[in-house]
């Protein structure tokens, strides 16, 4: 099988000196916000997601050898594959990020990359460290093998897309050209999936271009009237890495130990976050639903003022 | 080898970046002033909660309120530049001390462990203890 380098390695001195220049600019102008202990868990997390990956990696190398022989074609290295490949491989993050937020097995392990209160650059390295457990290499990996894309590729492709996706975490840049927000994913649309207001909610899951969520009704502006809060509904009050990383996990066992039916037990695992037989914590949807902001709005003016919040 | 490298001066640029910054500083500790600036973010994050009053404790670091509609208890906690807050109850607590006016909760949720009240009263310490534990007469 053809190997191509991981650019990831050859990412992380710009993705260091990056995050230095955002922490001097933060200082000097007071446009990003950074706290030594979110951003030193933010970094840890990284590390521990790089260490899995090492630890993990002949997992994936097995499920590939195991699954390329039934590609149905064979399309080869040519350029316009590659393009085709990055392409679709959006595609694919699209609905596999979707799901990370509408199943609970799956926002278990993502939960870790939303958990600080914070958005800057070191948030973009804040990433899980238990993926495995979702098996997502299988459900969201097999597709573009099996129609015929050579494994590396996709590989690589899908390092591209993660690297892109570290300059859109950052509170230093407002807005992009017109033309720039209209097709690709940018800071202010990634600000709104970082953020727990009810309007923002499951919105903007796109990787590198926006145009999957305005497609599948998923897209959601930012507006200046309503500014982000980052984090997660129930927000942690720790920094230790190691209860960042199991939290959720931890949470699916517990709920799945106190279930009074086989049903309840499914349901905590596959439902939404928030789900539960009562009703007593709230999803998603229902949040959304409680604050009368369902559908994507274009204004705060759009919305019924005493449902937004106390401010 | 090369994954060992990698993993190693990760390493050390993640020391450097939090001594970086720690060293050039540049947030602010958070401080809650007022029940109702507490009420306020309960509010926001929990959508309907309405003050009936509360405490503060003595530094700003915490504040509790209680809900008028539902007399929930709220919890707001202010930690490094953030705030988290909490609705608590008495199956959420694991050990509660009310000593020298300090109000000392210990929680079973491993991501909110802990929360430290100076009341600066030690009347206030045992009736808020208590009314957290579903006991306000004791």
């Amino acid at each position: 099988m053809t190997e191509l380098p991981d650019p990831i390695q050859f990412a992380i001195p710009f993705f260091i000196v990056l995050v230095i220049a955002e922490l001097i600019y933060a200082r000097q102008t007071g446009k990003a916000k950074y706290e030594p202990r979110d951003s030193g868990a933010s970094l840890i997390m990284g590390l521990g997601n790089t260490i899995a990956g090492i630890a993990f990696a002949a997992v994936g190398a097995l499920w590939l050898g195991f699954i390329s022989p039934f590609a149905l074609f064979d399309f080869g290295w040519a350029w316009y594959v590659w393009i085709i490949c990055f392409v679709l491989d959006d595609f694919v993050y699209y609905w596999s990020h979707r799901f990370a937020h509408t199943v609970r097995w799956f926002w278990a392990d993502h939960v870790t990359h939303h958990s600080s209160q914070h958005y800057n650059l070191t948030t973009a390295l804040r990433q899980p460290w238990f993926s495995i457990l979702t098996v997502k290499f299988i459900w969201f990996g097999a597709w573009m093998i099996l129609f015929g894309f050579p494994p590396a590729m996709i590989a690589f492709c899908g390092a591209l897309n993660l690297i892109y996706q570290f300059w859109i975490h950052t509170e230093v840049i407002k807005r992009m050209p017109g033309f720039f927000e209209a097709i690709m994913n940018t800071p202010s649309h990634h600000r709104v999936h970082h953020a727990t207001n009810p309007v923002y909610l499951d919105r903007n899951y796109a990787g590198v271009f926006i145009i999957w969520d305005r497609l599948f009704g998923t897209f959601q502006r930012e507006m200046d009237e309503e500014p982000c809060r980052y984090g997660i509904v129930r927000n942690l009050g720790t920094y230790n890495p190691i209860r960042i990383a199991i939290h959720e996990w931890w949470g699916i066992v517990t709920d799945v130990a106190s279930a009074k039916s086989i049903k309840h037990a499914l349901a905590y695992v596959f439902a939404p976050p928030g789900w539960s037989p009562d009703g007593s914590r709230l999803t998603s949807k229902a949040i959304k639903k409680k604050a009368g902001v369902e559908k994507p709005v274009n204004s705060m003016d759009d919305v019924r003022p005493e449902t937004i919040s106390a401010e | 080898m090369t994954s060992l490298i990698i993993i190693l001066v990760s390493a050390i640029a993640i020391a450097t970046l939090i001594g970086l910054n720690m060293w050039l500083g540049g947030w602010t500790a958070s401080r809650i002033e007022t029940v109702q600036e507490a009420a306020a973010r309960l509010q926001q994050d929990f959508l309907s909660f309405n003050s009936a009053g509360g405490i503060v404790s003595a530094e700003g670091k915490a504040a509790l309120v209680i809900d008028k509609d539902s007399d929930r208890i709220g919890l707001v906690l202010a930690q490094g530049d953030i705030f988290v807050s909490r609705i608590v109850d008495a199956d959420s607590i694991a050990q509660i001390d009310a000593a020298d006016g300090v109000l000392d909760i210990r929680f079973r949720d491993f991501t909110f462990p802990r929360a430290v009240f100076d009341l600066a009263n030690p009347d206030a310490a045992i009736e808020w203890r208590n009314r957290l534990t579903g006991n306000p007469n004791d």
